[in-house]
């Protein structure tokens, strides 16, 4: 029943601060994080994901490579890419594979909107 | 909850987020006189202000936010304004 | 004002003076590594001291500048014009930041907005393989801007829209129905567009029935009209690039332009002269003070010489002391005035972003130089020339520059020069304000003059070009529709003329149609004392401001002769209209067989002002009228003369107005 989102990043710090903006938000929501894509797409086999919080400055895949591979996977879910760096560019593709697109640092005030819009998703996916 | 019902009032109150758009749809779908009052609305999701836009309900009162007062008020007055009107 | 504030202020402009000095070296030479470090450390000092306010857009663009900066000292990329430019731009808006620190203690509700757009701009600049993506995308922007989009045509056309003042962007938002569930809220897009006017909805689906209304489709589109620029409205919705279409307005320029200018003369008055770390106030209190020590100095001469007649003695003595008393008097004038120098470049530093931004309000390329800022001049001076100065500067760019097309079809380059330049001549500083834009035809300009009167259609036969250039100084020659028949070049020109004689300054105008126009203003480096000749007049005696007068001479009275309702007279083969002082002044006229003539050319032509008699010519100090005299219309000022009588200081071009 619980929903559960999870937060990919390479920094851990970076998980942390997110999953704390989280928390604030909805406190009831499972929080699964994974340090690189390749972590990602092993937990997606394993563990019940709802959510995607994806970084976009990761070493090996950027988060907008693994957000076009979460969409191909699962076309409803709620994506969302987090960078600092927000560029025109970074926008535009993180709109053509559906992504939500959120500021670092990530607060509970960047993400509320996100959230909300994905626990609606969520609830008339459900219903 | 920031949409409140009280009988054939609809009181909008304080911030109204996106999820508000259902409770305050239902309420109108319920009863479509209902008249909404907007004095201490602070702000809306356009999903609110969308179902407002397409029920056109009797709107009563000024929200306080400045922008929904002048800007999107305006939009929302021209149907209202005439069911007020109407509104023995 | 809290003090860490304060000294922000003067320290951030400062800095930004410094950048635009480097920047403007950059662009003639963008190799010079020695200013580009120099710029370097400027913007990483800016980002430093707007860290200590709630200026955080600010330091986040300057930090892009900076990131930018560090990989042109690394020599990684090339700087080309269209960096130094956006560099420019965001100094530009810097400046404008400090303002609104400085009024309103903190950054415009768009500041985030602007500050994406211009870092954007700066980090698009990385095209690695030197194509400029932010170059391409402008121009898709312009060219779908350039011809209106059906729907804005529409959209104006709705009651909801039209005649908003100063509306300048509009914008469509369709979102996809979709847009709620990724935690978009449309409406707190459209509430972050700057200066926003009016908006209204557009159903971008059918409408539903209310029983299939469903609550988080998104079916409704927002349209939208501001007052920001395309650029400011563009950056509100940087997330949503793809649903919304955006389309300039045209506008009468004129409005918009008088918009601008109103706005800057409200905000000029504000920040004058805090680049002084003394109180200004007490300054000019401490300048009255020894301008009345002066006055009063300049009494005692004159008690000594009738002291002479009574007591030889006592004479000496008086003179002695007298003597040693005005040295003091002076060395204490001169380290005021002194104090009270203050270099133009604060004053000025406005003007290249003016200059920049009318130009683009216009449609203008202009490249706009300035020079010789670094002068020093009295306070006052230096307040009082960027009024004037801004009216000229507007002029060129409005009247005198030619649009881009017009300019390439008469031979010259599309870009326009406007070039100001401030040097100093001795005691005097003058400004000249150069362009090369379409000149101004003295036959329009006779021609025009003699329409609305001002000048009968002989006296305009006679006039000299130069002379006929002057009469755009003339009050009444402003109108606007003389503004559109002639080249324009009306606006506001007596305004300005008078703003320069209140400084005890003159304007000159030189034009070659078709060449471009040159204007000259002269002004004292110092204001403090003023060099007066007197006249007498029907018993009286008054001072008249030498650099109001071009000479003085005698005649026969029998050589003036009637013309006209007047008199005239000839002074080297040029008919010059003659005038009794006395008459001006309400007294009655005294006749004698030698006419004593000064000749002015304060009334914008020249005139000769029959005197009774022309005495002693003194550097006194002037008074600015005040109490009892400030009725007194002709009056400009008193001083003592040395004799220890009143003098009244005529305000020539008020009488002759």
């Amino acid at each position: 029943m619980s929903v559960s989102v999870m937060i990919v990043d390479d920094s851990k710090l970076a998980r942390i601060v997110a999953a704390k903006a989280l928390g604030q938000l909805q406190p009831d929501w499972q929080k699964v994080e994974a340090g690189s894509a390749a972590q990602a797409l092993e937990l997606l086999e394993t563990e019940k994901v709802d959510v995607a919080l994806v970084d976009f400055n990761m070493s090996e895949k950027n988060g907008l490579e693994l957000a076009a591979e979460l969409r191909a996977m699962r076309p409803d879910m709620p994506i969302a890419i987090i960078t600092a760096n927000i560029q025109d560019e970074i926008i535009s593709q993180a709109r053509e594979v559906g992504a939500a697109f959120i500021a670092k640092p990530v607060t509970s005030e960047a993400l509320s909107g996100f959230v909300s819009g994905a626990a609606l998703k969520l609830r008339t996916a459900k219903a | 909850m920031s949409v409140v019902v009280d009988g054939p009032a609809i009181r909008l109150v304080g911030h109204c987020p996106v999820e508000d758009a259902e409770p305050l749809l239902v309420a109108l779908q319920e009863d479509a006189g209902r008249v909404v009052h907007l004095g201490e609305l602070e702000g809306a999701h356009f999903a609110v202000v969308q179902i407002l836009l397409l029920c056109c309900p009797a709107l009563e009162g000024f929200p306080k936010d400045l922008f929904l007062k002048n800007l999107v008020l305006p939009i929302l007055g021209a149907s209202a304004s005439e069911q007020i009107n109407a509104d023995p | 004002m809290d003090e860490l504030l304060e000294q922000f202020l003067i320290e951030g402009r400062e800095l930004v003076a410094q950048a635009h000095g480097d920047l403007a070296l950059l662009a003639r030479d963008p190799a010079r590594s020695e200013v580009l470090s120099s710029l370097f450390r400027t913007v990483h000092t800016l980002k430093g001291s707007v860290a200590l306010f709630d200026m955080g857009p600010a330091e986040h663009l300057l930090h892009t500048a900076e990131t930018r900066l560090e990989r042109e000292r690394g020599g990684r990329t090339a700087m080309g014009r269209d960096d130094l430019e956006t560099l420019v731009a965001v100094i530009d808006q810097l400046d404008r930041w400090i303002d609104e620190m400085e009024h309103g203690g903190a950054l415009p509700a768009d500041a985030e907005a602007r500050a994406a757009t211009l870092a954007e701009s700066l980090q698009d600049d990385e095209g690695e393989d030197g194509e400029r993506p932010s170059e391409t995308e402008s121009k898709t922007a312009t060219s779908e801007t350039a011809d209106a989009p059906d729907w804005l045509g529409a959209m104006l056309a709705d009651s909801r829209f039209r005649d908003l003042d100063g509306a300048a962007t509009a914008f469509r938002y369709i979102p996809d129905s979709e847009c709620f569930f990724r935690g978009e809220d449309p409406l707190a897009l459209v509430a972050g567009v700057p200066d926003l006017l009016a908006i209204d909805v557009v159903r971008s689906a059918e409408t539903p029935e209310i029983a299939d209304i469903e609550p988080f489709k998104c079916v409704l589109g927002i349209l939208g009209v501001s007052k920001g620029t395309l650029k400011a409205v563009q950056g509100a919705f940087r997330m949503v690039p793809d649903q919304v279409s955006f389309a300039q307005i045209a506008r009468p320029s004129g409005s918009a332009l008088t918009e601008a200018l109103a706005e800057t003369l409200a905000s000029t008055s504000a920040d004058r002269a805090t680049m002084l770390r003394v109180p200004a106030d007490k300054l000019d209190t401490l300048a009255a003070e020894v301008r009345e020590l002066a006055v009063a100095m300049h009494g005692l001469e004159g008690v000594t010489r009738q002291a002479q007649r009574v007591d030889r003695a006592l004479a000496d003595e008086l003179r002695r002391i007298q003597s040693g008393l005005a040295r003091a008097v002076g060395t204490l004038a001169a380290m005021v005035a002194d104090v009270r120098l203050v270099p133009l470049q604060p004053v000025l530093r406005r003007l290249p972003r003016l200059a920049r931004e009318l130009a683009s309000a216009l449609d203008k390329n202009v490249a706009f130089e300035l020079s010789g800022d670094g002068i020093e001049v009295d306070k006052q001076i230096a307040e009082g020339l960027f009024e004037p100065l801004l009216h000229l500067v507007r002029n060129a760019i409005d009247h005198g520059i030619e649009a881009p097309q017009i300019r390439l079809r008469s031979g010259k380059p599309a870009q326009g020069r406007v070039a100001l330049e401030l040097a100093r001549r001795g005691d005097r500083l003058v400004a000249t304000l150069v362009d090369d834009g379409a000149g101004i035809d003295p036959a329009t300009i006779r021609k025009a003059a003699v329409a609305k009167g001002i000048i009968a259609a002989e006296t305009a036969e006679n006039l000299g070009e130069r002379q006929v250039l002057r009469l755009i100084f003339a009050p009444g020659f402003s109108t606007s529709e003389v503004v559109t028949d002639v080249s324009g070049r009306g606006v506001g020109m007596d305004a300005v003329q008078r703003a320069v004689e209140r400084l005890q300054g003159t304007i000159d105008i030189e034009s070659e149609p078709g060449q471009g126009t040159r204007l000259t203003i002269q002004l004292p480096l110092n204001a403090i004392v003023t060099r007066l000749l007197t006249v007498s007049v029907a018993g009286e005696r008054y001072g008249l401001r030498m650099d109001q007068i071009v000479e003085t001479l005698r005649l026969d009275a029998t050589e003036i002769q009637t013309l006209g309702q007047g008199n005239a007279c000839i002074i080297r083969d040029r008919t010059v209209p003659v005038v009794a002082l006395a008459a001006l002044l309400g007294h009655d006229e005294t006749v004698s067989p030698v006419a004593r003539l000064v000749v002015t050319d304060a009334g914008g032509e020249p005139m000769a002002l029959r005197v009774d008699a022309l005495g002693d010519r003194l550097d006194a100090p002037v008074r600015e009228r005040s109490g009892l005299l400030s009725a007194l219309p002709a009056v400009g000022g008193t001083t003592v003369h040395s004799d220890g009588t009143v003098l009244l200081v005529l305000d020539l071009p008020e009488l002759l107005a």
